[in-house]
């Protein structure tokens, strides 16, 4: 057996099977060994099914064993006292630029946008991501075990997204998720007209649907002559094109920076005159005005609690949005889209829980939890690995000193694969970050 | 149909609102007073004349009070967002209605946000929302890499919104324009030119004040500043430069409050034997820049723990002026003690920009109050109602119409139909 056909064995065997074998900067994450352990007599929230009280779960060997009221602990087990803990799966956000904005923000670590031109489809994040960004470690000090990195909305298509774990590496190919599906990010609306290069178009709404509407039309013929030249090694690849005839062939996720309800029914008929598939709408902060469309086209959303008014397409927001979205049954997820929120996605989830309250509705904590990790896994189309507490799945844990939707709580642990990343019991230590490390800013005091 | 539903039902909440300051006592709550008096369980508030008239248990009611009994519900002041730019900012970016500070490179001290502020602005009935019934309304610094930014004003958010302006004067770290080489020496010399204009206003008809070109507005917002009787708000957050400020200050006699202070728990010795207040982001971690390579989610406990007067504040955006309570609360899990977080939302905000009659729930005081069905920074929790100068204030906004308008479980057909209420 080749080589490649070896790969191709074993990315099928595991199950991705969207996975493209060939694809280049392939992932060499692979979880540190780590105890099996039981965190027992804890509140559950497993993402997959009812809120277990005085709940146990066992990981081993990075992964879930078990998940229940009444299991037997393994022998060897390192055991965690949950009481009057609750343990969550780690919580996934489906809209970060950690590690392409960095901080400290200087202008040579603005790379999130690649904005020379309207169509910039042959970036990708990755390439872009500083794995040093202290921003991941204070993600993961909330919660955070899974994120996808995606290009910023400065113009039509940004670029490809790509989807890492949350974990300390000095390579981004050590922390990209195993055979994840990549993801294409577009901006509609007010951003790519006033990033606009001067003089360069879009200069309006209609300048940016004729961007997507031509971009897509040379993609279909890129498509064609991709599938009907026979010698590969004949062909020459254009990268632009590449993401571009992806989204066409479904072998790319779909990522729309979109506000307005409009302007986002003009993208679902973008998708239907060109045959792609929206697989979320991000920020989306009129969404629950065509709640029940988004719906029945099957398309998610990733949006705030209750961001609003930053700018004029964003005016019409409101903090029932989420909840009004999980009513009328469309997928609905919380993003962060910034440095600081994503470290307090649990809180913005209990925002929108409060928000139902106020109605006299009900949104129950079971629902909440999806919003911040099965959904966003699934649309990520990682929820075979991971996303919920359940047997088999990655032990992506949290372990938080108080009810997740409280104020109060904090990620006490954090498991990624079953490897302790965050222990907010023992004593502080150095910084992950190499930036950080050693700066006597950090060290020095005047006691 | 939609906007003819949305009409009435603001007909509904104008005729529901109330219009003056009515007696009333609260009866039966819990109050976190933010005084010295602490938490009081299970007693009675008495509203009168638009004041706090009487606290406790026994108390002889007027015969023409409204009796509400609160039972299980939580009072505390109402709240006071510091160091946002509501009522200034209606839409951030582009539009005509996103005034953050002076255009005008002739006025950066004599910038006075009173003008600026829209009491129609949609973002003061969401801060309602959020308990809040008073506003610090801080301008970023202006045209021309002018360091002052301008006067800040305390922004009531009744019905009828209220300014008292020129409350401050707003001087911001531009390290990158000037250079702190060029910034501190300038700062001193502008200060000393103030000096010589308090002594003699003639002083600058005669070409006297050198250091740069003046415009008088600028002098005279500076005179309280050089006489010690109004705070100067420095944005700062390096270490040193905290430093460097608390030394001037001393040196110049300055009501000195540090804004931002990412880097304060370092020196938190040096400002604490100082006395000057901080006012601080709790959730500021992340080392954004250069300055803020020492940024702690511990900063503010720490800084309290060595006897700092803070204040807290969240986002200054105008949209984010509501969640205020969320933002003590997460100081709170970061070790701020609860009483310490509720006082840097309320009384201290008010008593440092100088206003001793709001703040907290004590006798004499305005009656603004936030009527909470329980923590009052827990997200799950509710505020019930908010009263400001006695009166209830209305707790809708225009996003509650949209909601309205558009959510279908709100509407009262659907409502019959929805079986997914009370999952």
């Amino acid at each position: 057996m080749n080589p490649r056909a070896l790969i191709l064995a074993l990315v099928t065997a595991s199950g991705a099977v969207q996975a493209q074998p060939e694809a280049p900067y392939p992932s060499t994450y692979k979880p540190a060994s780590s105890p099996t352990t039981a965190i027992v007599g804890a509140t559950i929230l497993t993402a997959a099914g009812p809120q277990l009280n005085g709940g146990t779960v066992i990981l081993q060997n990075g992964k879930i064993l078990q998940v229940g009221e009444n299991i037997a602990i393994p022998a060897d087990a390192v055991v965690i006292d949950g009481k009057g803990k609750w343990v969550t799966p780690g919580i996934i956000d489906i809209h970060s630029h950690l590690g392409v904005f960095s901080s400290p923000g200087v202008p040579s670590m603005r790379n999130g946008n690649e904005k020379t031109a309207k169509n910039t489809a042959e970036v990708w994040a990755e390439h872009s991501i500083w794995p040093q960004d202290p921003g991941f470690e204070q993600a993961r000090r909330g919660g955070v075990t899974t994120l996808a990195i995606l290009p910023g909305s400065a113009n039509l298509f940004g670029g490809r997204s790509v989807t890492i774990k949350n974990v300390p590496a000095v390579s981004v190919q050590a922390m990209k998720f195993p055979a994840a599906r990549y993801g294409a990010k577009m901006a509609c609306g007010e951003n790519p007209i006033t990033y606009a290069a001067r003089g360069n178009d879009p200069f309006t709404r209609m300048g940016n649907m004729a961007g997507f509407r031509s971009a897509f039309i040379d993609a279909q013929a890129y498509l064609e002559r991709r599938n009907t030249t026979k010698d590969r090694s004949a062909f020459k690849v254009d990268l632009k094109l590449e993401t571009l005839a992806g989204i066409l062939a479904g072998e790319i996720d779909t990522h729309i920076h979109c506000y307005r309800a409009d302007e986002m029914m003009q993208m679902i008929d973008l998708s239907k005159e060109f045959g792609f598939n929206i697989t979320a709408f991000h920020h989306a902060t009129e969404a629950y005005k065509i709640a029940d469309i988004l719906a029945k086209e099957n398309i998610a959303i990733a949006t705030w609690a209750d961001r609003w008014g930053f700018k004029l397409e964003a005016y019409d927001a409101v903090p029932l949005n989420v909840a009004a979205l999980e009513w009328a049954g469309v997928h609905t997820m919380l993003h962060s889209d910034s440095a600081t929120l994503i470290q307090r996605l649990n809180i913005e989830a209990a925002m929108a829980i409060a928000s139902a309250k106020r109605v006299n509705k009900t949104i129950s904590r079971e629902e909440a939890i999806r919003w911040i990790t099965l959904n966003p896994a699934v649309s990520m189309a990682i929820a075979d690995r991971t996303g919920s507490l359940e047997p088999g799945k990655m032990a992506d844990v949290v372990v938080w000193s108080a009810d997740p939707f409280s104020v109060y709580a904090v990620a006490e642990k954090v498991y990624i694969d079953g490897v302790l990343l965050v222990d907010r019991t023992q004593a502080a230590t150095a910084p992950e970050s190499d930036f950080l490390l050693g700066q006597p800013a950090l060290e020095a005091n005047n006691e | 149909m939609n906007n003819l539903n949305a009409f009435l039902i603001s007909i509904a909440i104008l005729t529901s609102c109330q219009l003056t300051a009515q007696t009333i006592a609260l009866q039966n709550v819990k109050v976190h007073t933010a005084a010295s008096a602490g938490t009081l369980e299970n007693i009675t508030v008495l509203i009168k004349d638009g004041k706090i008239n009487a606290i406790g248990t026994n108390l002889t009611l007027p015969a023409n009070a409204v009796l509400q009994d609160l039972s299980g519900k939580v009072v505390t002041p109402g709240l006071v967002a510091t160091d946002t730019l509501l009522g200034m900012v209606e839409i951030s970016g582009g539009a005509n209605a996103a005034e953050t500070g002076s255009r005008a490179a002739a006025v950066s001290a004599g910038y006075d946000v009173k003008y600026a502020i829209n009491p129609h602005s949609t973002a003061i009935a969401v801060a309602r929302q959020g308990g809040v019934s008073s506003a610090i309304v801080i301008p970023n610094a202006g045209a021309g890499n002018a360091n002052f930014a301008g006067q800040a004003a305390i922004l009531h958010l009744g019905a009828k919104p209220e300014i008292s302006a020129q409350t401050a004067v707003v001087w911001e770290m531009r390290t990158q324009a000037a250079g702190r080489g060029a910034l501190f020496v300038q700062l001193q010399a502008e200060l000393a030119d103030v000096k010589r204009y308090a002594r003699n206003k003639s002083a600058f008809a005669k070409g006297e004040l050198t250091a740069k070109e003046w415009s008088v507005v600028d002098l005279d917002a500076l005179l309280p500043i050089i006489q010690g009787k109004k705070p100067l708000i420095a944005k700062v957050d390096r270490a040193s430069d905290i430093l460097a400020l608390l030394q001037l200050s001393q040196q110049e006699k300055l009501q000195l409050v540090l804004l931002g202070a990412a880097e304060g728990w370092q020196v938190a010795n040096d400002i604490a034997a100082s006395g000057v207040t901080v006012i601080i982001d709790p959730t500021n971690n992340l080392p954004s820049s250069f300055d803020e390579i020492a940024a702690s989610a511990e900063n503010t406990a720490k800084l309290h723990q060595a006897g700092v007067n803070i204040i807290l504040k969240g986002g200054s955006s105008a949209h984010d002026a509501s969640k205020i309570r969320f933002f003590a609360g997460m100081a709170v899990a970061r070790g701020l003690p609860f009483d310490i977080a509720l006082q840097a939302v309320t009384v201290r905000p008010a008593r440092v920009f100088g206003a001793t009659d709001f703040g907290t729930v004590a006798v004499g005081q305005k009656a603004n109050l936030a009527i909470w069905s329980g923590d009052p920074f827990e997200p799950l929790t509710e505020l019930t109602s908010l009263y400001i100068n006695g009166i209830k204030q209305p707790l809708t906004s225009r996003q509650n119409q949209l909601e309205t308008k558009y959510i279908k479980t709100l509407q009262p057909a659907a409502a019959l139909t929805d079986n997914r209420q009370g999952q």
